[in-house]
């Protein structure tokens, strides 16, 4: 079928189509090639008659517009009728038979096209186009040189691998641009095996590099339009000029094909070509491995070639194909399964340390070799082997006693099944062995089921032993811990409980007298929650501190302050705990007296000594002895009240009755009657009384000692054991007569 | 001007950007590069270095893998963040797993467990319908042998889990658009052979199992765009108006006047891509050369880059101030001579069209006048009842919610009567000291449209447009039938090349200079009433004055002046439509 499309003076439209053409057949051929670019310079060409034709050939099925592969073939040109540059586009669709390729195809490369002219309604209309004869002008198929030619066709055979067109400057312009790039396209297409003419098209024009249809492979381009030739074949090029960017593995079939067959082997050789091809479709790599494995592997050792046939099996097994069933079979005449191991293992694994979990690309090519050929196969007893050194070096890496735990291992071989599961390199072979080696490592799994009870009991009489060798409770909460890190059962965790309970039980003893001991039982014991019952602990901890009060009570009640202010508090105290029993008579107290370091003493000595402070008159009286008696006077302790009681004193000498008498009147501390003091030495010391005559005589106490009052009351004393209160009596009853000479009430000034 | 896109409500958006293939209309910050690209640029250069682990992978680079990635993606799925200096930067690693992922984006599956091991099963699955068309790098690819390379890619990515396929540094520019916002305008990519590069094409990314992958205008984002749409049928100039305007406004080509040279009316800072040179070779230099311009091709699917209709993007500076985007819709004259054809063609790019600020309507003499057919040579649709009801057709597809803003452009003015006055190519609409704005009762035809501060004196333009109408009404149902489709409009003629150039016989040889007429009209008339220049007009106000009358007597006495006011708001857009209404 037939399409002609251009402008007819107001726009364009489709001046005239066959009748069968459908919309979408239109409309693909329109989308896809009827793109004209109009040269840039129209003074290169005679006439715009002589303006380059762009001929544009494919075998498509239009998008699958068309049910198969059919030859399009069509010619865009520049309109002559028109003064703004317009295109016209005549187009042929037709179905060819199979071997149209071999020899029939070479008439398209003459096909003369509807003129720009007769383009329009008056010429054709109503699908009469459909009848339109393309006459045929031979073309000169040998019109490139071989190095020409081999430039192309090995620039062509790369350009396809990286997705490229092969883009041809012309290498004649102006009027005879039409006539050359028909000519080099037919020569090169001379080159190509049937199917490959078939699958790779052509356009005879164009300017545009890169928007060019996927099935158009060569490309004709005018110089004029070309500014930057980098990538374009110029036909200046030798074939030393592309080798930096061409393989040579194509270079190589280029000259095959061009230089080393003559027209009948070449023939013989597309025919084989075509063997080669699995439903009309030959790939390009095909042709070259054909042309450059068959031959060298044919004569190759497995010792030599295994590396490259591992990479052509992972390249083409997914495909096949009738090369890669003919170069399969020679491989495997070649192989032999042995070799294949120790290169698997050997040259492979363990040359480049690989690790089972993460095979290298490599590695992995290697074992799928074995997949696609039935005589090979990854050895089991060599793979084995390989896996379990890898195993081993993990197993090697864990602690001696995760080595010796059923339980860890059984963890650990868990996680090693699903490292295994998880390798997934399609390989068949591979899975097969990691399942088998999954079998091995549940069958340890299970048989290390069987060791676990016995260890288990092992672990109780284990922990009991532990336990029960625990001496001193410094240690418990450091031991029970490392025993229940060490746990491998977690059921047994309960009869460590039960071991650390009974411990506690026959260990704590009924009372702690020691602070420290008290402190450490009590730490320790906070410090194993979890590790015994809750309850348990809060009663051990309850009756610590039950203990703790009674220690506290004990260290406060031997401590005996004798301060002012604070002697009366002190003396309650030590009442009290001598009553509860918190202290016996015997037992020590810590006595603070005044500003003097603390020194112990018997707690009764110390009563006594305070209820002497307080109340003089005590029955204590007389068992404090001297030597405190100066104490509490240097410590300010005493009041007027003790004056008698001092001086009283048997044991008092003269030298003490002389510090008394000294506190009185000369330290700053009492105030008393010189008159009062006057009497009681009389009383109690009157041998002493010349001698403190003669001490006050000069001094400024002398007036209050010796006043007349004094001489007469000394010479009329009377000799009464309780003299004192009455003298207390007295010189209240005469206060009014002593005015300000002295006052007894002021005496007791000081608070207790 | 409140009629523009509603984008001027908030300030504080991005530039909204259309793109011309898919229709889509995104913000600034949704702009894409495109990733695969890049990826292909890598492999290339770890293939040049024989780095045998990717040479596995070379062969992705002839499938387009449709990796289109915004600010967003890239932050989230290949984790860039932003560096101290503002940049976003990261390296970027694409692995077998993220090509996995993408071929399932692209397969766009209604199967939810759809998987790559699925993919590498068979390529008859409907899945390979779309993967084949998105993947596909050019038109009429032959679908099963992309299929079985698709699939291969899907088994070999089973083969290879966790495969690092390529990874490159990237650095993403932002760039601050006109209101303030900041949104990624370049990369910087730094291959692992130290090697940088600049990708600055955006893409667009189309949407979710429909990428689209359209290189948009290099300053899309930075500002505002409008949008003039060209309407007209075939051969009446269009095209060729374009070319005169916009090669006066670049001063391409010898001879050629820089429209408004010296007011810096409009400064051209145009974005110079392959676009911009495809539209220069195409366009300005057959015009300049005063050769005609290639008709414009109807495409009918795309091929390449290129689109159903044709579009191209300027960037000019107006009065030296803001700076605008402005995007000309040159749909070719078949869409309008082809009712349904033409329709299907706007439906596809309504969203670009319906957003148009402008519509300029393109009608020539031979259509007002009824046509001498000249021989030989192009012709117009003179059947311009069949005409109109095609444009009508073709403008009802467009889905408007509003009324575009219509100028009425006569092409080819020097073939109007000269009576009409309508065609002068030596006329200079800009002010100048030589060229001043003249009083009233010195104004004539030459009298200068654009003051010499750059406002549209629209009195002066008045007189020209009162013309064009009077033309118009030649054939007396024309203003109302355009009325009709379009709603009010404005009336203007022009003349793209000023001469014939129709005849085909000319001696190639002869390169002659086009001699325009009035095309600064429309333009300047569309700045105006979009508020892109300040407009104003004269009016007359009526005032008293009291005069002395005899020895002693005062009288009062009216008498007119002419003011010139300013013309904003409600008032500019009365200029939208000339009533012909003689004053």
């Amino acid at each position: 079928m037939q399409l002609l499309y251009g402008n007819d003076g107001v726009n364009y439209r489709v001046i005239d189509k066959s009748a069968e053409m459908t919309d979408g057949v239109q409309k693909t051929l329109l989308g896809s090639y009827s793109r004209y670019d109009f040269v840039t310079d129209p003074k290169v060409y005679s006439s715009v008659a002589q303006e380059p034709e762009a001929i544009t050939y494919v075998s498509t099925n239009l998008d699958n517009q068309l049910k198969s592969d059919q030859v399009v073939v069509c010619k865009m040109g520049h309109m002559r009728n028109f003064s703004s540059p317009s295109y016209y586009f005549h187009g042929l669709v037709k179905e060819v038979p199979a071997d149209y390729y071999k020899k029939d195809f070479f008439e398209l490369f003459g096909y003369q096209f509807i003129p720009d002219v007769e383009a329009n309604s008056a010429h054709y209309s109503g699908g009469t186009v459909d009848g339109y004869q393309f006459p045929v002008q031979p073309v000169n198929q040998k019109a490139l040189t071989d190095e020409q030619l081999i430039v192309i066709l090995a620039s062509f055979l790369s350009n396809d691998k990286k997705g490229q067109k092969t883009k041809i400057l012309c290498d004649a312009s102006g009027d005879d641009y039409n006539r050359r790039s028909r000519e080099i396209l037919a020569s090169i297409y001379h080159y190509l095996p049937y199917e490959l003419r078939k699958r790779y098209g052509f356009k005879s024009y164009s300017q545009d590099e890169k928007n060019l249809p996927a099935r158009v492979a060569f490309v004709v381009f005018p110089k004029e339009e070309v500014h930057d030739v980098t990538g374009f074949v110029t036909l200046q090029e030798s074939r030393g000029d592309i080798a930096h960017s061409v393989e040579r593995e194509y270079l190589d079939y280029a000259a095959y094909l061009v230089e080393k067959l003559d027209d009948s082997q070449r023939t013989e050789h597309f025919e084989t070509m075509s063997k080669l091809a699995s439903n009309g479709y030959l790939r390009i790599k095909d042709c070259v491995d054909y042309y450059n494995n068959l031959k060298n592997w044919s004569n190759g050792t497995q010792e030599a070639l295994l590396p490259d046939w591992i990479q052509y099996i992972d390249q083409n097994s997914f495909r096949k194909g009738p090369l890669y069933e003919m170069l399969l079979k020679i491989i495997v005449a070649k192989v032999d399964n042995a070799y294949y191991n120790d290169y698997l293992f050997d040259q492979t694994l363990r040359l480049y340390q690989e690790n089972v979990y993460n095979l290298s690309p490599q590695a992995a090519k290697t074992m799928r070799f074995a997949d696609c050929l039935d005589e090979i196969f990854i050895e089991p007893a060599r793979f084995h082997e390989w896996y379990q050194e890898q195993l081993q070096a993990k197993i090697n890496m864990l602690r001696p006693e995760q080595k010796e735990s059923p339980v860890y291992m059984a963890g650990f071989y868990e996680e090693e099944i699903r490292a295994l599961e998880q390798v997934d390199i399609m390989s068949e072979e591979l899975k097969e062995l990691l399942q088998t080696e999954v079998q091995n490592l549940r069958a340890k799994i299970r048989s290390n089921a069987a060791n676990v009870e016995e260890q288990k009991d092992r672990e109780v009489e284990e922990l009991h032993r532990q336990v029960s060798k625990i001496g001193r409770v410094e240690d418990l909460v450091s031991m029970v811990e490392i025993l229940r890190r060490n746990i491998q059962f977690a059921e047994n965790k309960e009869v460590l409980t039960a071991n650390v309970e009974e411990w506690l039980a026959e260990h704590i003893p009924d009372r702690i007298t020691s602070e420290s001991e008290l402190r450490i039982w009590k730490e320790q014991v906070e410090k194993l929650g979890g590790n015994i019952s809750a309850e348990m602990q809060e009663n051990i901890l309850r009756e610590l501190a039950r203990e703790e009060q009674l220690q506290i009570q004990a260290r406060e009640s031997r401590k005996c302050v004798i301060r002012p202010g604070e002697v009366l508090r002190s003396y309650r105290n030590l009442v009290e705990y001598l009553a509860k029993g918190v202290l016996q008579p015997e037992d020590k107290v810590i006595a603070e007296i005044g500003k003097r370091a603390p020194s112990e003493y018997k707690a009764s000595t110390m009563l006594k000594m305070l209820s002497f402070i307080l109340y003089p008159e005590d029955e204590s009286q007389g068992s404090v002895s001297i030597a405190w008696k100066r104490v509490f006077l240097e410590e300010k302790l005493m009041t007027a009240e003790h004056a008698e009681y001092l001086l009283k004193d048997p044991e008092a000498e003269e030298e003490f009755v002389k510090r008394v008498v000294h506190f009185f009147l000369k330290e700053d501390s009492v105030r008393i009657s010189g008159i009062y003091l006057a009497r009681l030495i009389q009383r109690y010391h009157p041998e002493l009384n010349a001698m403190f005559r003669k001490l006050y005589e000069k001094g400024e106490d002398e007036e209050y000692f010796f006043s007349d009052e004094l001489k007469t009351l000394s010479a009329s004393a009377p000799k009464r054991s309780n003299w004192a209160y009455e003298t207390e009596s007295e010189p209240q009853e005469d206060h009014s007569k002593q005015g300000k000479k002295g006052s007894l009430g002021g005496l007791f000034g000081r608070k207790w | 001007m409140s009629d523009n896109g509603g984008s001027n409500a908030k300030k504080m958006e991005f530039h909204r950007v259309h793109c011309p293939r898919c229709g889509r209309t995104m913000l600034a910050n949704e702009l894409a590069f495109d990733f695969g690209e890049i990826i292909n640029v890598a492999l290339e250069k770890a293939k040049n270095r024989k780095f045998g682990h990717n040479e596995e992978w070379y062969d992705l680079t002839n499938l387009n893998l449709c990796l289109y990635l915004d600010l967003r993606d890239l932050m989230t799925s290949y984790g860039l963040s932003q560096a101290p200096n503002g940049t976003y930067q990261g390296m970027f690693t694409f692995t077998t797993k993220d090509l996995g992922d993408q071929l399932l984006r692209l397969a766009d599956s209604a199967n939810p467990n759809m998987s790559i091991a699925i993919l590498g099963s068979s390529n008859n699955l409907i899945e390979y319908e779309k993967l084949t068309r998105f993947m596909s790098k050019s038109s009429d690819v032959d679908v099963m042998e992309l299929a079985e390379r698709i699939q291969e890619l899907a088994i070999r990515i089973q083969k290879n889990p966790n495969a690092v396929i390529a990874s490159f540094h990237v650095t993403v520019n932002l760039q601050k658009d006109d209101r303030g916002n900041y949104f990624a305008n370049r990369l910087l990519i730094k291959f692992d052979d130290g090697q940088l590069q600049n990708v600055t094409r955006f893409i667009c990314k189309g949407e979710k199992g429909a990428p689209c992958g359209k290189v948009l205008y290099g300053h899309a984002g930075q500002f505002k765009e409008i949008i003039i749409g060209l309407a007209g049928t075939a051969r009446v100039g269009k095209t060729a108006y374009l070319a005169s305007l916009l090669a006066s406004i670049l001063r391409q080509g010898n001879g050629i006047q820089k429209l408004g040279h010296d007011q810096n009316v409009i400064t051209n800072i145009a974005y110079v891509d392959e676009a911009y040179d495809r539209f220069k070779k195409d366009l300005l230099d057959p015009y300049a050369n005063c050769t005609k311009i290639t008709k414009t091709q109807y495409i009918f699917d795309k091929v390449g880059d290129t689109e159903a209709i044709s579009l191209f993007s300027l960037t000019f500076a107006i009065n030296n101030r803001k700076k605008y985007i402005f995007t000309f819709i040159d749909m070719p004259g078949e869409v309008y001579d082809d009712g349904a054809e033409g329709a299907n063609v706007v439906i596809n790019n309504r969203q670009i069209i319906s957003d148009a600020s402008m519509i300029w309507l393109c009608i020539a003499p031979a259509q007002i006048a009824g046509g001498a057919v000249v021989a030989g040579g192009d012709q117009v649709n003179t059947d311009l009842g069949n005409a109109f009801a095609n444009l009508e057709k073709t403008m009802q597809a467009i889905n408007r919610s509003r009324q575009i803003p219509t100028a009425v452009l006569i092409t080819c003015s020097d073939l109007i009567e000269d009576k009409y006055e309508l065609f002068d190519s030596t006329f200079n609409p800009f002010a100048s000291q030589e060229n001043p704005i003249r009083t009233m009762d010195s104004k004539n035809k030459k009298t200068p449209w654009v003051s010499e501060a750059g406002a549209l004196f629209y009195t002066n333009m008045e007189w020209f447009i009162r013309n064009a109408f009077s033309y118009l009404k030649t054939n007396p149902g024309l203003p109302a039938s355009i009325e009709n489709i379009f709603g009010g409009f404005t009336p203007f003629a022009v003349a793209s090349y000023g001469k014939q150039i129709d005849n085909p016989l000319a001696v190639k040889a002869g390169f002659d200079i086009p001699t325009p007429s009035m095309i600064e009209g429309p333009f300047l008339w569309t700045l105006g009433i979009l508020g892109l220049i300040p407009v104003c007009k004269e009016e007359l106000v009526t005032r008293t004055r009291r005069v002395r009358k005899g020895l002693f007597g005062h009288r009062d006495e009216t008498y007119q002046e002419t003011e010139i006011v300013n013309v904003e708001g409600r008032e500019r857009r009365r200029l939208f439509y000339y009533s012909g209404q003689e004053d």
